[in-house]
C-alpha cells in the first residue's frame, strides 16, 4: 500500500488501472513486510514474462534471509488454501493483474 | 550307598551304658571316680555266650533301604494284560544329594564338549606355543586384569594358559604376530590342537566388573510454531475490485486529511452511475452469447427430454396393434401467465422450433390482462418474445412468408399486428381506434395472401358475427368487412315490430388449403357456413353441423374437400364439402376444445377434450375408436384448451387453463405411414395419402350410395 504506482487512463472509457503493489493480507511485522513486498516487486519486474523464475527468486531470497522453508505462488488466476506459520504470510497484488502469495510452513 | 560300620557294644565292656538303657535302675553305688555307679543285675533269661562267640563281629549295615519293604510287588497292567512287577521305590530314603559337574571323559557329552572347545581354540592355538612367553612379557603391562599367572613356570604351563587367556593372547598375538608368524609356521600346526584344560591348582580365574554407568532416558518436545490457514481466489476481477476499493479508500483518507468533509456523499455517486451504464452496455454486448449459454444450460438441464424428443421411439408400439401413446416432453410455462388460459397455439412455418402461444381467459366475468409469448423448443424455460396486453388475447397467427409478422385478436375486439423485428415491445399497430372494428371478442385471425396492392392483410372472425379483412397500410390498419353472419331464419322482433337482424356469433373459421378465397366459418349456434372472400352478401353454403357452439374447424392437409369440426356437444364430425351429412361422427364424452388434422398423414387427427385427454384417431387403422386416448393434463387442477401439431417434428402441443403449454411426442403407431411410402419422394407421398383417404371415403360412401 506504500508507493502509488502508475495509473493508466483511456480517454474513451475512463478506466483507471492501478499497478502499485497492494498488500491484500499479511501478518508479518511491519519492516519484514515492506522488505518482502519490495523483494516481490523486484522479482516480478525482473521476470515479468516468467512466473516460475520470479517465484523461484522470491523463494530463494526468503530462504536465505529468513530461514527455510518458504513457499511462493505467483500468478494471474489461482485459488489456494494454505497453512502457514503465524506472522509469516504475505498475500499481495501487483501490476494490476498479478497475485503473489508467500508463506512459511514446515 | 555308603556303608558304615557300627560296632555293637559288648554288653560286658560297657555295662553302664547298657544298664542305663535296658534295665531298671539298680541301687546306686559310688565307684572309684567318686561318681555314683550302679551294679547291674543279670536277668535269668539272658543269653549266655562264650567269649569267642562274644568276640565275633557281626556286621550291621545301615542302609537307607527299608528292609521290611516288599521287594517283589506286582501290579496288573492293563496294557499287557498280565501282572507286571512294579518297581519298588518306597523303601528308599534319600538322605543326601549333591549335583556334580564331573563327566566321564569317554562319555558322549564330554567328547562333544572337547570337540567344541577344540573348534573355538584354533586361532589362538597357533600362538599357544609361545603363549607363555607373551604372558610373561605382558605381565608387567597388565594391571588389575585379575589374571594370576604361574610366572615361574612358563614353559610347563604354557598349555594351561591357553583357553583362559584367549583374548589377552589375541591382543598380544596381534602385536607380535608378524614377528612370530614365521616361528609359528616353522613349528607348524600339528593337526587340530588339543585343548588342554588348566588345572585349578596352578591357575585360578578371577574376574571383576567395573561400575556400569546408569542409563536414563529423557525426552522433550518443543511447541511447534503456531500456524493458521489462509484460503482465497485470485482472479483478474478480484484484483481489480481490490484495487478499486483500496484506491477509493486512499482518496477518502486524502480528503479527510485535507479537512474537506462535504464532497464525500456526492463523490461516489457519479462514479457508480458511470459504472452501471458501462455494465449495461457490456451486458448488451454479450447478450447474444448469453442467450446461447442459456440455451445450452437448458439443454443440459433437460438433457433427458431433449434425448427423448430426438430419439425415443416407444418400443412397445410393436406389440400394440391399434394403439399408440404420447410422451410428455417439455412444459413451457411463464410466471406472468400462470393465471391465464392458453387460448391459441400457432406454429411458425419458417422456423420449425418456434411457436406462438396466446393467453387470455374464456371466462366472461373474469377478464384481465393477456399475453402473447413466442417460445422456441430450444429454450423451454423462458419465451423468446413476450408481450403483455390490456385484454386477454384469444387468437394468434404467424405470417407464412414473413415470420416476423404476428397478428393477434383480443377479447375486447381489438386486433393488432406485432413485428418481432423491432427492439421494443410495442405492437406495430393496434386497431383500437379504427371505426367499425369488432364489437366483441375476436375468436380467430388468419393471415391471407398479399393483396393486389402488395399490402399484408389478415382476416378475423369475431363473436359479433362479422368477418373482417384488415389491411396493413404503412403501420395503419384498414378494415374491409368480408361477411356478416346473418341468421335470417331467426326472427327477432323489436318492440315496434321492426325486425332486427340477428347475427350469429362466429367462433372459428378455417381457410381452404388451396383456394385462399374460400373459408368455412363456425358459429356458436352450431352452424357452418362456407363463404368466399369475394362475395360478401351471401354464403356459398350453409348447414347445421352441431348442437352447440363449434370450437374449431380444420381442413385436411391432403384431401382438399375433407374437414373436421369439433364442438361443445361432445362430438367431432368429419365432413366432406358439399355433403350435408357428416362422414364420421365421434363422441368423446366431454366438450371438445380443439381438433387438428395431422400434417403428415391424411387420416390422422387429434382432438382435445376439456377433461384433459387427448384423442388421436387414425381412420386408416380404426374408423370408430381413437388409437390413442390419453390424459395428459391433471384434471383436478386444470382443463385442456388447445391442441396443435408441429409441422416439422412428431410432437403435439397442448395448452391448458393454467398457462402451461405441454409438448407431447407421438409414438410410432400414431405416425404410421402406408407401406408404399417407404421409398417414395414427397410428391409420391402426397399421392399416397390422397389414395388412402379416397379409399376410406369410398368405403364410407358406398353404403350410402
Amino acid at each position: 500500500m506504500a508507493d502509488d504506482g502508475d495509473a493508466k487512463k483511456d480517454e474513451g472509457e475512463k478506466k483507471v488501472v492501478h499497478t502499485y503493489p497492494l498488500c491484500r493480507q499479511s501478518d508479518m511485522p511491519e519492516e519484514m513486510r515492506t522488505e518482502v513486498m519490495e523483494l516481490c516487486v523486484t522479482a516480478c519486474e525482473k521476470y515479468s514474462s516468467n512466473n516460475e523464475s520470479a517465484a523461484r527468486m522470491i523463494k530463494e531470497a526468503m530462504d536465505k534471509k529468513y530461514g527455510a522453508p518458504w513457499h511462493t505462488v505467483v500468478g494471474e488466476a489461482f485459488g489456494f488454501e494454505v497453512s502457514h506459520e503465524c506472522k509469516h504470510l504475505l498475500y499481495m497484488f501487483f501490476g494490476g493483474n498479478m497475485g503473489i502469495c508467500v508463506w512459511k510452513c514446515n | 550307598m555308603k556303608q558304615s560300620r557300627v560296632g555293637i557294644m559288648d554288653p560286658n565292656t560297657n555295662p553302664d551304658a547298657r544298664g542305663r538303657r535296658s534295665s531298671m535302675a539298680a541301687p546306686s553305688q559310688i565307684n572309684e571316680f567318686g561318681g555314683k555307679s550302679k551294679t547291674t543285675i543279670k536277668p535269668a533269661n539272658q543269653l549266655q555266650l562264650t567269649p569267642e562267640e562274644l568276640k565275633e563281629e557281626f556286621t550291621r549295615v545301615l542302609t537307607a533301604v527299608n528292609p521290611q519293604a516288599p521287594k517283589n510287588q506286582v501290579q496288573f497292567s492293563n496294557n499287557a494284560l498280565k501282572f507286571v512287577s512294579k518297581p519298588c521305590d518306597e523303601g528308599t530314603l534319600i538322605l543326601f544329594t549333591q549335583k556334580g559337574y564331573l563327566l566321564d571323559v569317554n562319555s558322549p557329552e564330554a567328547q562333544y564338549q572337547i570337540r567344541m572347545d577344540a573348534a573355538n581354540a584354533p586361532p589362538p592355538g597357533g600362538a599357544n606355543e609361545d603363549g607363555a612367553d607373551e604372558q610373561n612379557a605382558n605381565d608387567e603391562s597388565r594391571e588389575g586384569d585379575g589374571e594370576i599367572q604361574g610366572a615361574g613356570e612358563p614353559k610347563a604351563t604354557s598349555d594351561d594358559a591357553e583357553a583362559v587367556n584367549v583374548d589377552q593372547s589375541e591382543e598380544a598375538g596381534e602385536a607380535e604376530k608378524p614377528a612370530e608368524d614365521g616361528a609359528d609356521n616353522a613349528e607348524g600346526m600339528p593337526g587340530p590342537p588339543k585343548k588342554k584344560l588348566p588345572n585349578a591348582f596352578n591357575f585360578c580365574e578371577r574376574a571383576s566388573q567395573t561400575m556400569n554407568q546408569m542409563l536414563k532416558e529423557a525426552a522433550v518436545e518443543t511447541q511447534p510454531p503456531p500456524r493458521s490457514t489462509l484460503s482465497s481466489n485470485v482472479n483478474a476481477w478480484s484484483i481489480y475490485d481490490t484495487y478499486q476499493s483500496n484506491f477509493e479508500q486512499q482518496q477518502q483518507e486524502k480528503l479527510q486529511a485535507q479537512g474537506k468533509a462535504h464532497p464525500k456523499p456526492p463523490a461516489p455517486k457519479p462514479v457508480h452511475v458511470s459504472l452501471e451504464r458501462k455494465d449495461e452496455q457490456e451486458i448488451i454486448k454479450v447478450s447474444r452469447q448469453s442467450r446461447t449459454v442459456e440455451r445450452i444450460v437448458n439443454q443440459n438441464t433437460y438433457d433427458e427430454i431433449a434425448q427423448d424428443f430426438k430419439y425415443y421411439e416407444d418400443a412397445s408400439d410393436e406389440f400394440k396393434e391399434k394403439e399408440g401413446t404420447v410422451l410428455p416432453l417439455w412444459r413451457f410455462s411463464f410466471d406472468p401467465v400462470k393465471k391465464l388460459a392458453v387460448t391459441d397455439i400457432c406454429w411458425s412455418e419458417t422456423y420449425s422450433d418456434l411457436f406462438a402461444a396466446t393467453f387470455g381467459s374464456y371466462n366472461f366475468l373474469g377478464q384481465s390482462y393477456g399475453q402473447v409469448c413466442l417460445y422456441s423448443l430450444k429454450n423451454p424455460t423462458y419465451p423468446e418474445y413476450h408481450l403483455s396486453t390490456s385484454s386477454g388475447v384469444m387468437c394468434v397467427d404467424i405470417h407464412q412468408t414473413y415470420p416476423h409478422l404476428v397478428c393477434i385478436g383480443m377479447y375486447n375486439g381489438t386486433v393488432s399486428v406485432l413485428s418481432l423485428q423491432t427492439q421494443g415491445r410495442e405492437p406495430v399497430c393496434l386497431s383500437k381506434t379504427v371505426k367499425g372494428r369488432h364489437a366483441d371478442s375476436v375468436n380467430k385471425v388468419r393471415w391471407g395472401p398479399d393483396n393486389m396492392d402488395g399490402n399484408h392483410n389478415f382476416y378475423s372472425v369475431s363473436a359479433d358475427g362479422r368477418v373482417i379483412n384488415w389491411q396493413l397500410v404503412q403501420s395503419e390498419l384498414r378494415l374491409t368487412e368480408v361477411t356478416s353472419l346473418g341468421m335470417p331464419e331467426v326472427k327477432n322482433e323489436g318492440p315496434d315490430g321492426t325486425v332486427i337482424p340477428v347475427r350469429g356469433c362466429g367462433s372459428t373459421f378455417a381457410f381452404h388449403r388451396t383456394d385462399p378465397s374460400v373459408f368455412l366459418v363456425g358459429t356458436e349456434e352450431g352452424n357452418v357456413y362456407r363463404c368466399s372472400t369475394t362475395y360478401s352478401s351471401s354464403f356459398l353454403s350453409a348447414f347445421s353441423a352441431h348442437m352447440q357452439s363449434i370450437y374449431s374447424i380444420s381442413w385436411n392437409f391432403y384431401h382438399t374437400g375433407i374437414f373436421a369440426t369439433c364442438s361443445a356437444d361432445w362430438t367431432v364430425k368429419i365432413w366432406q364439402q358439399d355433403v350435408s351429412s357428416p362422414l364420421f361422427v365421434f363422441d368423446l364424452a366431454a366438450p371438445v376444445g380443439d381438433v387438428a388434422w395431422a400434417p403428415y398423414s391424411s387420416t390422422v387427427f387429434a382432438a382435445s377434450t376439456i377433461d384433459g385427454r387427448i384423442h388421436i384417431f387414425d381412420l386408416d387403422i380404426d374408423k370408430y375408436r381413437p388409437i390413442c386416448c390419453q390424459a395428459v393434463i391433471d384434471m383436478k387442477k386444470t382443463r385442456m384448451t388447445r391442441v396443435s401439431f408441429s409441422l416439422a417434428h412428431p410432437i403435439v402441443l397442448v395448452g391448458d387453463e393454467r398457462g402451461n403449454v405441454t409438448s407431447l411426442k407421438l409414438s410410432p403407431n400414431l405416425r404410421k405411414k402406408p407401406k408404399e411410402a417407404k421409398n417414395a419422394d414427397a410428391k409420391r407421398l402426397f399421392e399416397i395419402e390422397q389414395e388412402k383417404i379416397e379409399k376410406l371415403l369410398s368405403i364410407v360412401r358406398e353404403p350410402a350410395a
